[in-house]
């Protein structure tokens, strides 16, 4: 697979039209600290912690077809990373963050040899028993000196450089913005061309993928380790922006609503994990206060209808619903 | 000596309860090809609904019963209504779907019993008299009664005309539905019948661990695991494995790691399983044509 299919002028098109479009977004999202305070300036960071990692979820769920129920684990282990880098070491984020994601690279690439050997339903319950296991393990007595066990680890909010004009808040998430922003693009460039093409064989027929030459283990490892990536340094946002990690943040749900938020989010379509960040952090918010305790009834009662009604998920709606459009006019 | 004998015990009692889960699982399987991830949930339910009947004033074997048939008109329920669209879809929808079921559940019993412990009396004091340094009367009463329920279903499925249709139905559809069989009622069936078995998994682990909306996620894994190590679509393997995990489980906590680790040495028994030999101590391999 080394020669590659030159672009029709329609994909160019589409291609301006994306970038565009995400362009307006971040500029948008830039002018967020303007109009709100504090308290809505958290919210956007925890919800950009959960596009990022959500990015690396729909790479190997939406793309590759590849089931995880552990996600939750990678993105306490990012955070993790994190949390002992500032913590423990005192280094600065610059160092921490990008250590985020290596060591989530590394530990997916590693985990990958066993799980990524099963298929289907099995994979699910390899992922699903990681992430049941990860928050057990975080208080295991042998590692308390290091994770902090059930208290937990309380992190500083990062000291704004250069004598910059912001506040602390304001620069962070200004840098998550940046970062959203720029791994966006090799996200987006991995779901198309040669490898776009592999991981959508690997999904749709592996094993006609694999009699085109595409060495499927390998490269559902591949795909797996760049997901965790992406999760691990979704988990290192997330940790500096909550201040907090501890056992208890990183339990089975978070694992389920990164699933639920990129199946309602859209698997398989470049925008999903934004719909998908905005709807897991505001949706569970909504119901709650509809009613406290019927919060995650209609939780579940929605991802099972998504499946149901629109599979394609928020954004296939908003795709067939362009479409539609545009062959009307 | 006496140490291990009482260890040997209780792991071959808490074996028990993971070996009707892993029934459960494996009657599933068996039926639609389907992990199911609710299992668990769905026997915590049971054993809420066990203690809601006890509560207004039914006594235990009244209640027992009533449990199981209810759990087995939800889980054929829950296969008719929710698991039935689904039949064409890619294992992705399906295990979704799945999750989004366990949520509910998990919800709808936090919703309506809360979220405190409650305790389930065991049904078995009257076998006090019986108990001993090595065993105690829940733990009897647990290895007779999932001995009990297990014969009950081979049985079923050995020496009855439904066991046989809902058999037929399993190992080959098209031939079963050519025989007049009407399949899609044998696995929403099968669906029942691994509810009912869940149901006592539930209400025997219940005075145990205690009720409460978290107490099967242990269970669920250990019950997967114990399917898996016996061959996900061999019930004497569930039924093994459920044993020899309860068993190892008990000694690996007593000498060797501590209960801190249980979900720990459950994702390594899954990996091990799964990569050492996928179909199971007692399995059948699978193979595809292509």
């Amino acid at each position: 697979m080394t020669t590659s299919v030159a672009a029709r002028p329609g994909q160019d098109k589409a291609l301006i039209l994306e970038r565009g479009a995400g362009l307006v977004i971040v500029l948008i999202c830039a002018l967020i600290p303007l109009f709100f305070g504090d308290y809505r300036l958290f919210q956007a960071m925890i919800i950009l912690s959960y596009v990022i990692s959500l990015c690396g979820l729909n790479l190997l769920a939406g793309y590759t077809g590849q089931i995880s129920i552990g996600h939750g684990a990678i993105f306490a282990l990012g955070a993790y990373v994190t949390a002992i880098a500032q913590f423990h070491f005192g280094l600065p984020l610059w160092i921490a963050l990008p250590m985020s994601a290596l060591v989530a690279l590394v530990a997916g690439w590693l985990f990958a040899f066993p799980i990524m050997r099963l298929e289907g339903m099995y994979l699910g319950l390899a992922s699903f028993s990681l992430a049941l296991a990860v928050p057990q393990l975080l208080k295991v007595s042998g590692l308390q000196a290091w994770t902090g066990g059930v208290s937990g680890i309380t992190l500083n909010m990062p000291q704004v450089p250069f004598g910059l004009p912001l506040t602390q808040m304001e620069f962070l998430f200004y840098l998550m913005l940046l970062v959203t922003a720029v791994v966006f693009v090799p996200y987006t460039s991995m779901t198309r061309g040669d490898s776009g093409r592999a991981m959508r064989a690997i999904r749709n027929h592996p094993l006609v993928a694999s009699t085109m030459g595409i060495d499927v283990p390998a490269y559902k490892r591949r795909v797996f380790a760049i997901s965790c990536f992406y999760t691990g340094l979704g988990g290192g946002f997330f940790a500096l922006a909550t201040k907090f990690v501890g056992p208890d943040s990183f339990g089975i749900f978070v694992s389920i609503s990164f699933l639920v938020g990129i199946c309602i989010g859209g698997l398989g379509y470049i925008w999903g994990p934004v719909f998908g960040g905005l709807f897991i952090f505001f949706i569970p918010t909504l119901t709650e206060q509809i009613s406290q305790g019927a919060s995650y009834l209609l939780y579940g009662l929605l991802l099972i209808l998504v499946i149901y009604l629109i599979p394609s998920g928020i954004s296939g709606l908003f795709a067939s619903l362009w479409g539609k459009f545009r062959s009307r006019t | 000596m006496d140490y291990f004998l009482q260890q040997l015990a209780g792991g071959v009692a808490t074996g028990m309860i993971y070996a009707a889960l892993a029934l459960a699982l494996v009657m599933i399987y068996q039926s639609t090809h389907v992990l199911n991830f609710a299992q668990g949930e769905m026997a915590m339910f049971s054993a809420y609904i066990c203690l809601a009947l006890i509560s207004s004033g039914l006594p235990y074997l009244v209640a027992f019963f009533i449990t199981i048939a209810l759990s087995m008109v939800g889980g054929i329920a829950i296969e008719r209504v929710v698991m039935r669209p689904l039949k064409d879809r890619n294992h992705l929808h399906v295990v979704v779907v799945l999750i989004g079921l366990f949520v509910m559940i998990h919800a709808a019993a936090g919703m309506i019993w809360g979220y405190m412990l409650q305790d389930l009396p065991s049904p078995f004091r009257f076998l006090r008299p019986l108990r001993n340094q090595y065993i105690g009367p829940h733990e009897m009463g647990v290895i007779g009664t999932v001995a009990l329920a297990g014969l009950a279903l081979f049985a079923l499925l050995r020496w009855t005309p439904l066991g046989l249709a809902m058999r037929a139905s399993a190992e080959n559809p098209a031939s079963a539905r050519l025989a007049g069989i009407r399949v899609d009622w044998m696995l929403s069936l099968g669906w029942g019948v691994a509810a009912g078995i869940g149901a006592i998994a539930g209400m025997m682990a219940a005075p145990i661990v205690f009720l409460d909306p978290n107490m099967m996620a242990g269970i669920l894994i250990y019950g997967f695991a114990a399917a898996l190590l016996g061959g996900i679509d061999n019930p004497w393997g569930a039924v093994a494995g459920g044993i020899i995990l309860g068993v190892t489980e008990n000694l690996a906590g007593a000498y060797l790691v501590g209960t801190e680790l249980k979900f720990t040495v459950a994702l390594v028994g899954i990996l091990l399983v799964l990569l050492v030999r996928p179909a199971g101590l007692f399995g059948r391999a699978y193979v595809a044509r292509v």
